[in-house]
């Protein structure tokens, strides 16, 4: 049995071991071993050149890693959270997404950036964000969300061979999960949406956190007799459209999970992309499941009120297929 | 054809001339060589090369004064510094970057193209829903159009009290255990004695047969079928029903009831599909409203029907409405068979076994796939030769399944 | 993988989805299936349907003539599954 945390800090010793081009950046991921603990004992084997601890700004070492990866390094800079992101956003879309583009081909900026997402250590309204679909939504970047100690493992190489930058972003209260790691198959993509729960009466689709969750309702409705779907998406940019037709086409119910705020979430452009294409196999309305739209709580109380939790999507389950709970 | 023009070396200069040419034609020039001097109101200055290439002609002649943006060469070919795949510089020729980026679009095209991307899986929509004041799924109305059930009739129990796909296939079931299940053998025998007897002593049959060579339908469908997946398969009697309603469109004698003495033609052409029933018995709902059908769509309502005639769930419109029957006996059965009209109705069809056999065409023997199919009309609506016409335009339409 | 003995169940059991007023267990293996459970050519479909969805064997339609008995139907499926 492996744990995120260990799966990912694995991933990057293995890929700075393989590949000289290699080095990480970032807040605290050197001396103290990761705010999360992630990179702890990275310094000591690959030294202060490779293992790089930054100065409190986030623009200037996600400019700094641009610039190393189009001078043909493959930086994986770790922003500590995507909440600081915010401080590197012009250096992201403006810069890392869009030289290729405006310099005709030019150049390339083959930078992977890591950032822990998300809610639920009460750690209040600035640290909790989930802005996965912010990312999402912009040409020139990719962006992965592995769900699994599995796709924590792997995700990160195929990041680091892809020539245009990709975010990868690792749910905070992931690090901790711990499940048995399963070997690399060969056709292993990190680019595609999988099915982690086959089904016929209702689909869930969901990523990151929300995977965990939405196993727990299949299971529990499984004993009513309902036969539930879950899709992990893996990649949110680009989105597994085909993953997500072919299931909704199969059960006509679809509730989407997403912990990112309920406007201009995720879970919105899914939907749309649901009733344009398969109209006709819907069943019922499509739910999505999000974050109340608040400034994330501080109390634990609300802020579980705030996030999807079970119950929510259990709810939503049940109101598509039109049972009582 | 990528061309160098006239260069711009000021806001105010609108014209120059090339003095020399310092590049030649056909020799490699790299990015910041000259390529020729210019003169200019300002003087003499180099024009600089922005990119490396190889000039193919020079476009305007020496001392010749032409406006700024004239082109005044052109390029052989353009090797493109360029980051690909794995991340490691290569120089590609231009025209190798199709291959490995894909085709590009003009604008005007990038424009104009269709807002949904068709291509991920998109469904287009259905001609047929199922229509309800009440509020009902889209997968609830397409089954329901598929299906012919009334909407209207049906109560829901999906969100918000809308009918969904589990509520049809319920209301089906209930009219199973009023309709088929465990039907009662003796008392069906009975109704069709009854029907079968009323219509012998009151309508003059007159019966027709015609052979039709269906090798050309039989090539048609399997290679249809061919390309489809099991479940859309589609038997014969799918393009035959086809065929019969479209001749029924010109000849309409045929399509309607007889009653008190006179004959209205139906406008909704109802097929009424005679089903045997395992353990006897005989039962003929209609595929109502058939005319705008194709044969895939009749495949999937004859599906349908015969389900439902078997396990239960024929709506009573369906065995009201039928505007004319066709008796299919060839299945499992011999080559031809006359029916015994339905009252009201003025026809039935026989469609017979496919059988293959020797025929003439063109002067030789050939083993092609025939089939006969019966007329059996009111002689009080039609005569023979209305009939023929009719089973003619049959065999025509058979003729052009791609078509149908 | 399906051993002879499986087969026949699933193929039992798609015949009772197909026709459930016929019992399966009667029929003769050596006789034409049609002919034998008095199925009509929807019937007949429907249960090459179903046969193909549960053992993922397809069964294009020049290969009918190969299926028509219980026997013929089980050799052609163990030899593809």
């Amino acid at each position: 049995m492996t744990t995120y945390r260990e799966a990912i800090r694995e991933a990057i010793r293995v890929a700075m071991t393989d590949d000289a081009r290699v080095f990480l950046m970032g807040e605290d991921v050197g001396h103290y071993g990761g705010c999360y603990a992630v990179t702890k004992g990275l310094l000591d084997e690959f030294g202060e050149q490779r293992i790089r601890d930054t100065p409190l700004s986030e623009s200037g070492f996600v400019g700094a890693g641009i610039g190393a990866s189009i001078a043909g390094m493959r930086p994986i800079v770790e922003i500590m959270t995507v909440n600081f992101s915010m401080l590197a956003l012009d250096q992201i879309v403006n810069n890392a997404a869009t030289l290729r583009h405006m310099s005709g081909g030019q150049i390339g900026v083959p930078l992977v950036i890591r950032m822990a997402t998300g809610a639920g250590k009460q750690l209040a309204a600035q640290h909790s964000h989930s802005l996965e679909n912010w990312y999402a939504s912009i040409p020139g970047i990719k962006v992965l969300a592995p769900a699994t100690v599995t796709d924590a493992r792997y995700m990160l190489a195929e990041a680091l061979k892809d020539p245009d930058p990709v975010i990868i972003f690792e749910h905070v209260m992931l690090y901790n999960q711990e499940q048995e790691l399963e070997p690399r198959q060969d056709d292993y993509n990190a680019f595609k949406a999988s099915v982690a729960r086959p089904g016929t009466d209702v689909t869930i689709i969901t990523y990151g956190a929300g995977l965990s969750k939405a196993l727990q309702v299949a299971d529990q409705v499984s004993d009513k007799g309902m036969s539930v779907e879950v899709i992990d998406l893996r990649c949110l940019r680009p989105l597994d459209s085909e993953a997500i037709f072919s299931s909704v086409k199969k059960t006509g119910k679809v509730v989407i999970v997403d912990e990112a705020w309920l406007t201009g979430s995720l879970a919105s452009e899914i939907s749309a992309q649901i009733s344009e294409h398969c109209l006709w196999s819907l069943d019922a309305p499509i739910q999505r499941v999000c974050t109340q739209e608040v400034p994330i709580p501080y109390p634990a109380h609300l802020e579980k009120a705030a996030i999807p939790q079970i119950e929510n999507i259990l709810q939503a389950v049940n109101f598509v297929s039109g049972t009582s709970p | 054809m990528k061309t160098l023009n006239m260069p711009s070396f000021g806001s105010d200069m609108d014209i120059g001339k090339v003095v020399e040419w310092v590049a030649k034609p056909g020799k490699a020039f790299t990015k910041g060589e000259t390529l020729a001097l210019i003169e200019t109101a300002k003087g003499l200055i180099d024009m600089e090369a922005f990119e490396d290439g190889v000039i193919d002609t020079y476009l305007i002649d020496l001392d010749k004064e032409v406006p700024v943006g004239t082109p005044i060469l052109s390029l052989k070919y353009e090797p493109l510094r360029r980051i690909v795949g794995d991340g490691d510089e290569k120089e590609i020729e231009r025209n190798k970057l199709e291959e490995i980026e894909g085709k590009s679009i003009s604008a005007q095209e990038a424009i104009t193209a269709p807002l949904v991307e068709t291509s991920i899986g998109s469904e287009t929509p259905k001609d047929i829903l199922g229509k309800t004041t009440h509020r009902a799924s889209p997968a609830a109305r397409v089954y329901a159009a598929e299906h012919g059930i009334d909407l209207d009739k049906v109560k829901g129990t999906g969100p918000l009290g809308s009918i969904v796909l589990k509520d049809l296939k319920v209301e089906t079931t209930s009219n199973a255990t009023s309709n088929q299940k465990g039907f009662d053998t003796k008392l069906m025998r009975k109704a069709i004695a009854s029907v079968v007897s009323q219509s012998k002593k009151e309508i003059p049959h007159y019966y027709l047969a015609h052979t039709i060579n269906i090798e050309t339908l039989q090539i048609w469908l399997d290679a249809q079928n061919n390309q489809k997946t099991v479940e859309e398969r589609l038997l014969i009697q799918a393009p035959i029903l086809c065929a019969i309603k479209n001749a029924l469109k010109k000849y309409p004698q045929f399509n309607g009831f007889y009653n008190n003495e006179e004959f209205i033609a139906q406008q909704q052409i109802n097929l009424g599909v005679a089903i045997s029933l395992r353990g006897g018995g005989l039962i003929a709902p209609a595929i109502l409203d058939a005319g705008t059908l194709n044969p895939e769509q009749l495949m999937k309502r004859l599906k349908s029907i015969s389900e439902r005639a078997k396990q239960g769930g024929i709506k009573q419109s369906e065995v009201t409405r039928a505007t004319i029957t066709i008796s299919n006996i060839g299945d499992r059965g011999v080559e031809v068979i006359y029916g015994v009209i339905f009252p009201p109705q003025v026809a039935i069809l026989g469609v017979g076994k496919v059988q293959r056999i020797p025929v003439a065409v063109d002067n030789k023997v050939q083993i092609n796939s025939m089939l006969t199919i019966t007329l059996a009309a009111d002689h009080r609506v039609t005569d023979g030769h209305d009939g023929a016409k009719l089973l003619n335009e049959i065999d025509k339409q058979l003729q052009k399944p791609e078509a149908l | 993988m399906l051993n002879n003995n499986e087969i026949i169940e699933v193929i039992q059991k798609s015949i009772q989805e197909v026709a459930p007023d016929v019992n399966a267990l009667e029929l003769n293996p050596e006789e034409d299936i049609r002919d034998d459970l008095d199925l009509d050519s929807m019937d007949f479909m429907n249960l090459i349907i179903s046969v193909s969805k549960k053992t993922g064997v397809k069964i294009p339609e020049s290969d009918y003539n190969q299926v028509q008995t219980l026997n013929a139907m089980v050799d052609y499926i163990s030899s593809r599954i």
